[in-house]
């Protein structure tokens, strides 16, 4: 028991609780080992990347609710009951919020300067159930890859034993799985980037599908390499993939290389050592989370029909890059009094994800609204993804009637072997 | 009375004459064998599972010993 822990816990009682408390979540590792500290550091960093984007954000707030722009998860689309944050200028609870989680940061940094890793623990688990809680129940709009990478080492990091085996396993397997959503023309032809006006950044076209091909075969092969012993190949596929974020930032700009790039240097580089498969009973909770990982990014292939082109599925898994979008919502809506009013949406920025299902949700809030006041409500919805033909894949006089079901196919989003309507050919689009 | 949100920006090129975006003569080749190279990838996909299964068994194997 370090000095401030007695202080703040002088029992008896107290104190067992602390142990306990510290044996069921293994913090005598997070004591003993340097790496482990330092991805520590490295999550502190990430939550304070992620929170400086979140405290400007208004999805998870309640006047995203009451302007209708608010989206939930397809498994809990009642999160909007839940949300009662108020962003600026409309209040001041979010800021609030985020300032308190600020001021934890900075107590967990102090806490790690003292080395009291159980409390410096505890403070930053605060800052995992809010980050785990609007990704994953309160939003749908937030839960961006990164998100997903800080989720799962943070919940190994803080909770599982064998810790840095499983930080280590994870960050690789997370490579090869993102692969699962690349196996697709986006990136076997490299379509997502010829079908942007700038192309792929910094290579001629005609490289696109060399470069694409290599970093799925990197991603899926090469990453393992990073588990091997320590020598020229570990290092240059580290070297690779340090390069490879590095190079991504063109595009997705700094958060996501400051959530993987500092693990990766961590666990690979700065500190890597060869660790030994732990199979005792106390790494069971890390191969059940390695399963779930694996379920979870194979889910979206059980559901019918082109996830690239549905996005049912899309989100259960990693699914950066997966293809380039554009799309064209329009709903007509005709009122009990005759007037009729047209909601049209549309999208040419290749990273926003055309998912029905995201548009389909404000549209239902705005029939729930004025369910009193609507006759009737039609609703198209085009689709195009990597340049190819905007397809009509919705089609429908019952907009306000629809349902949508997050686990299997939604029968009235159209797939390509209902073969939509082509309703015409999109130019090149942007990425922003 | 018919009121209409937002403005429209995307521009369509009409299905007359029209064609997806240009593609090199090597996403060409690509795309006309896509089952093909698809098919390529699952198959590695796979082979690195069982690659990895058979070092686990072989390490848990080590481990029993």
């Amino acid at each position: 028991m370090t000095q401030l822990l007695k202080k703040l816990f002088p029992t008896t009682f107290d104190q067992r609780i602390i142990h306990a408390y510290q044996r069921f979540f293994s913090i005598q590792e997070l004591e003993k080992e340097l790496v482990l500290k330092w991805v520590f550091g490295a999550s502190l960093f990430s939550y304070f990347t992620t929170f400086s984007f979140w405290v400007s954000s208004t999805v998870l707030t309640a006047d995203a609710v009451e302007k209708g722009y608010a989206v939930c998860r397809p498994y809990f689309q009642g999160c909007t009951d839940w949300l009662f944050l108020h962003g600026l200028p409309n209040g001041y609870s979010q800021t609030v919020l985020y300032m308190g989680l600020f001021g934890l940061m900075l107590i967990a940094v102090y806490l790690m300067y003292r080395k009291e890793w159980v409390l410096a623990h505890m403070s930053i688990v605060l800052m995992y159930l809010w980050h785990a809680l609007a990704t994953f129940i309160l939003s749908g709009q937030l839960g961006g890859n990164y998100d997903y990478y800080l989720f799962v080492l943070t919940t190994i990091l803080l909770f599982l034993p064998h810790k840095e085996f499983f930080l280590k396993l994870c960050f690789v397997l997370f490579y090869a799985l993102s692969t699962v959503a690349k196996i697709h023309p986006a990136w076997v032809a490299g379509t997502y980037f010829s079908a942007l006006q700038t192309g792929l950044p910094l290579f001629p076209d005609w490289s696109i599908p060399f470069w694409t091909n290599l970093v799925i075969f990197m991603e899926m092969v090469g990453a393992w390499f990073l588990l091997s012993r320590p020598g020229l190949v570990q290092r240059l596929v580290l070297v690779f993939f340090i390069a490879f974020h590095l190079y991504s930032g063109i595009l997705v700009k700094y958060h996501y290389p400051s959530v993987v790039l500092p693990t990766l240097i961590i666990l690979f580089g700065l500190f890597y050592r060869k660790t030994p498969i732990p199979f005792d009973r106390r790494s069971i909770a890390g191969w059940v989370l390695v399963g779930l990982l694996v379920c979870m990014q194979s889910l979206p292939l059980f559901i019918p029909g082109d996830e690239k082109l549905t996005l049912e599925g899309n989100k259960y898994g990693l699914y950066m890059f997966e293809s380039n979008h554009q799309c064209i919502s329009t709903a007509r809506i005709t009122f009990t009094d005759g007037s009729e009013q047209v909601i049209y949406n549309e999208s040419a920025n290749a990273r926003a994800r055309c998912e029905p299902y995201r548009y389909w949700f404000r549209l239902n809030a705005f029939c729930k609204r004025n369910a009193a006041h609507i006759q009737s409500a039609a609703w198209t919805f085009d689709h195009s993804i990597n340049g190819g033909p905007f397809l009509r894949i919705v089609d429908t006089d019952e907009l306000c009637a629809l349902q949508y079901r997050p686990l299997t196919h939604n029968d009235w989003i159209k797939t390509h072997s209902d073969e939509p309507e082509v309703v015409g050919y999109p130019v090149e689009n942007i990425y922003d | 009375m018919t009121n209409t949100t937002s403005s429209q920006l995307i521009v369509l090129r009409g299905l007359e004459g029209a064609s997806p975006t240009t593609l090199t003569p090597a996403q060409k080749c690509i795309i006309a064998h896509i089952d093909v190279a698809t098919a390529v990838w699952w198959g590695v996909l796979v082979l690195v599972v069982l690659t990895l299964i058979v070092h686990l068994a072989r390490a848990w194997r080590a481990h029993r010993n």
